[in-house]
């Protein structure tokens, strides 16, 4: 199951840049929450913050409290942090050397899973949650950049769930596919949120409005609105959103 | 910074086209009604033949919708624009309809028997329905939600006189059975005035949904 995340004035800095000004937000376990905004408003540096990706950019500061469920994410291992926070990101990037099976396989052998059987039933699950075991069942051990990149996609969904994290977090995760490829990813992640708390940002004004329960809008490194989706796409409280969402700016 | 050019112009020009259906379903009724006053044939028979223009002008700006909806994805008070237009064109639409029936309604009375009674409060609901009709187009135009509200009133106001119409008609279809048929026909042209109060009422409760996206209920 999905955990709850919290947010208390997160705040973010690349170098003398602040980046994020001072978020707080409540995400919900198990739903599916969209963060839009036009481009540099901190949307991705929000989520790379959740997952102590951020901290790894050189000259990168953050301050504030993450809360996963009752956990501070900033007391935690970074490495367990990020297996428990699992992140897909915006072009597919399987590992170019390794088969199909390997990929999901290796986050798994990683930390420490060596059993044949356990290691097969794993990556088939990760695959099938992934909705992409039917298409590649019979070439596990044939190289993954032979795949599309709408299986490729969702061969990097499958290697992040292999690790059983309780939060995904996907970075525009369909802005590099074709329209049936972007819809697979979005129908996959309306069926995760059943058992993973999602945060996904995306460009794609649709795509939010499709996928997700609530909807935050950042601009300026700040929030500006943060409510359920069919209330920021149909009646958005503050000005600014409805002009971003309205296509008047950004 | 402008970036919805091409949006923006059609959306103008959804609200040009609901603006120029409102000026003929109103111009209808008039016609209807004077129809009715002077007991005017030939003009009962235009609005009868003019509603397959209001009819497709109402096609026009459902297609017009529909395809703003499809091409451009919008959302918030663009949506509501867009969905409040086509339930504006709607109530517009039945507006004409009833207009017609009261055009209708006056050709069958047309049997060489005079009306039973002077017309007084007829034409008075329809002057009412007018304004109710022009305050409604005016609300949708400047966004005025208390222009929209003011037609709850109104529409009391066109309910009540209706009522008072029905019990006179009655009143004078039991003391002289010979204007039954007449005074039923002049209890449906009331209906059809009240129900014309109600489309713009209707009208009004969409245009408090395109400035705040909330429901009313001004009937």
């Amino acid at each position: 199951m999905g955990k709850t995340i919290t947010i208390e004035n997160l705040q973010a800095w690349y170098g003398d840049q602040l980046t994020l000004k001072g978020i707080s937000m409540h995400l919900d376990a198990n739903m599916a929450t969209a963060i839009i905004g036009p481009s540099g408003c901190g949307k991705s540096t929000f989520i790379r913050c959740l997952n102590r990706l951020h901290e790894t950019a050189a000259g990168a500061k953050v301050k504030g409290d993450v809360r996963l469920a009752d956990q501070d994410v900033y007391a935690m291992d970074p490495v367990d942090v990020r297996r428990t926070i699992g992140m897909v990101f915006q072009k597919p990037n399987p590992f170019p050397t390794m088969s199909i099976y390997d990929n999901v396989a290796v986050g798994l052998r990683l930390s420490g899973i060596r059993g044949k059987y356990e290691l097969h039933s794993r990556v088939e699950k990760s695959l099938q949650m992934a909705a992409l075991w039917d298409e590649v069942k019979d070439r596990l051990h044939k190289p993954a950049v032979a795949l599309s990149g709408g299986q490729q996609q969702r061969l990097c969904i499958a290697r992040a769930l292999a690790v059983e994290p309780e939060v995904l977090l996907m970075d525009e995760p369909a802005s590099a596919l074709d329209p049936i490829s972007t819809l697979r990813v979005e129908e996959l992640v309306e069926q995760l949120k059943t058992s993973y708390t999602i945060v996904i940002v995306t460009h794609n004004m649709q795509q939010a409005a499709r996928v997700a329960d609530k909807t935050a809008f950042f601009l300026n490194g700040e929030l500006v609105e943060f409510a359920p989706t069919t209330t920021v796409f149909t009646k958005p409280t503050d000005k600014r959103t409805e002009d971003y969402i309205t296509g008047r700016f950004g | 910074m402008q970036q919805r050019h091409t949006f923006d112009v059609a959306l103008r020009e959804l609200k040009l086209k609901l603006l120029n259906m409102g000026g003929d379903v109103q111009e209808a009724i008039r016609k209807a009604i004077e129809a009715l006053v002077k007991f005017d044939f030939d003009i009962a028979k235009q609005v009868v033949d003019g509603d397959r223009k209001v009819n497709l002008q109402d096609h026009e700006i459902e297609d017009l919708s529909i395809r703003l909806i499809a091409t451009q994805q919008p959302v918030a008070g663009d949506l509501r624009k867009i969905v409040a237009a086509m339930r504006i064109s709607t109530d517009l639409e039945r507006m004409a309809d009833n207009a017609v029936d009261i055009a209708k309604m006056v050709l069958r009375m047309n049997n060489g028997q005079a009306l039973i009674k002077p017309l007084i409060d007829i034409p008075k609901m329809g002057e009412m329905v007018d304004e109710m009709i022009s305050d409604a187009l005016n609300a949708y135009i400047d966004n005025d939600a208390e222009l929209a509200l003011k037609l709850a009133k109104s529409d009391d106001l066109v309910d009540r006189l209706y009522r008072n119409v029905l019990t006179e008609l009655f009143q004078l279809a039991g003391e002289r059975p010979e204007t039954i048929s007449q005074a039923m026909s002049l209890s449906f042209v009331g209906r059809h005035l009240e129900r014309i109060g109600d489309h713009a009422t209707n009208i009004g409760e969409s245009v408090i949904y395109i400035i705040s996206g909330e429901r009313s209920d001004l009937n």
